[in-house]
């Protein structure tokens, strides 16, 4: 890794939210996210070479945050772990009653059904709905047709509100 | 609710569901925007350009070294293996290997078979005789028709020093008695 120029440093940094929020839909756990978000960067920065066109930074950026993404969610089937400082977390600041019924428990609902659907159809909405990226971004990211993103899209939306709608009964 | 591109009509997400999500967002980036992004990710930037030599070396010099190493060092026992096969056992064998082409000729004195054990009693019985006075007569034998390639046999000198440096001295004059006239005729 080098360090890069300060001209490519502001230029990407400039989508740390992008890539955050990114990474929040795939790992959903903002301390998480926040290491995988500098892990892109880190990367982004040692390949900025392959950066052929700087118009194309941002879904440059963004696939390479879907790559480490996916390469972490990979790791983590491999090796499931408690991160330290999540569980450190959780008993010294246990969540009141409240939040964990409107928060937590809907917000695990909804990580339960979005972790049942396939993993292309997982991959498009996290992508839309977390990254609110357009349908022309999520082609360009996933390399298919916008026409393959709709029918995905269209298939993981239905899915994912079946399995809330399932779980809240 | 259905969203419309291009004619194609895409599921949406309930206002629940969307909700949630929002939150999620929301709580995420507000924690995210209060750290300092910039100053975590040079920090990390300079650790990792600082630890990148250690870790190309680790990762792909040593390696290459490891395995350069490994390619000669096999090569070279291959090699050794070849050229200098290990005398182990008692070295009266590989003497003995040495002049064969002399011993060949000699019917009345067998060859000991290959990974035979040859020990300092065999010897004295004659076959450390028979070895040095073969080697002074196998020079004649192995320039002979279908000798080529055979092993050069030692000169006699050498073997009988070579003899009494394994055996001692007592031993190899015991072991020559029989045929101190044989040489001669040689």
């Amino acid at each position: 890794v080098t360090i890069p120029g300060q001209d490519l440093f502001a230029r990407l940094a400039a989508y740390r939210e992008d890539v955050f929020r990114l990474c929040l839909g795939f790992s959903r756990n903002a301390a998480v996210a926040e290491d995988l978000c500098h892990e892109v960067f880190l990367k982004a920065f040692g390949r900025a070479t392959s950066l052929r066109e700087p118009a194309g930074a941002r879904i440059w950026l963004l696939r390479i945050a879907r790559t480490t993404c996916l390469d972490h969610l990979r790791r983590l089937r491999l090796l499931p772990t408690v991160r330290v400082e999540e569980a450190a977390r959780a008993m010294a600041d246990p969540p009141g009653p409240e939040a964990l019924s409107e928060t937590s428990e809907e917000r695990q609902r909804l990580k339960a059904a979005i972790r049942a659907l396939p993993k292309k159809q997982r991959d498009v909405l996290v992508l839309r709905e977390y990254g609110g990226l357009s349908y022309d971004d999520l082609a360009r990211i996933l390399r298919i047709r916008p026409g393959t993103v709709m029918s995905r899209l269209n298939r993981a939306r239905k899915a994912v509100t079946a399995a809330f709608k399932g779980e809240r009964r | 609710m259905r969203e419309k591109q291009n004619g194609t009509r895409v599921a949406e997400l309930p206002d629940a569901i969307r909700q949630i999500i929002r939150r999620e967002v929301e709580d995420g980036l507000a924690d995210f925007g209060a750290k300092d992004f910039e100053a975590d990710l040079r920090a990390k930037l300079r650790r990792a350009s600082e630890a990148a030599p250690r870790r190309f070396f680790f990762l792909k010099t040593a390696p290459a070294i490891g395995l350069t190493l490994a390619v000669v060092g096999i090569g070279a026992a291959i090699l050794w293996l070849v050229k200098e096969p290990p005398r182990t056992g008692p070295n009266v064998l590989a003497l003995s290997l040495e002049i064969s082409p002399g011993l060949a000729n000699l019917e009345e004195y067998p060859l000991p078979s290959a990974g035979e054990e040859i020990g300092p009693a065999s010897m004295a019985t004659g076959l450390v005789g028979r070895a040095l006075f073969s080697a002074a007569g196998a020079a004649a034998s192995v320039s002979g028709p279908g000798t080529e390639g055979a092993i050069k046999p030692l000169p006699r000198t050498t073997l009988e020093q070579k003899m009494r440096l394994l055996y001692g001295d007592r031993t190899i004059e015991r072991a020559l008695e029989p045929f101190r006239d044989k040489f001669k005729e040689v």
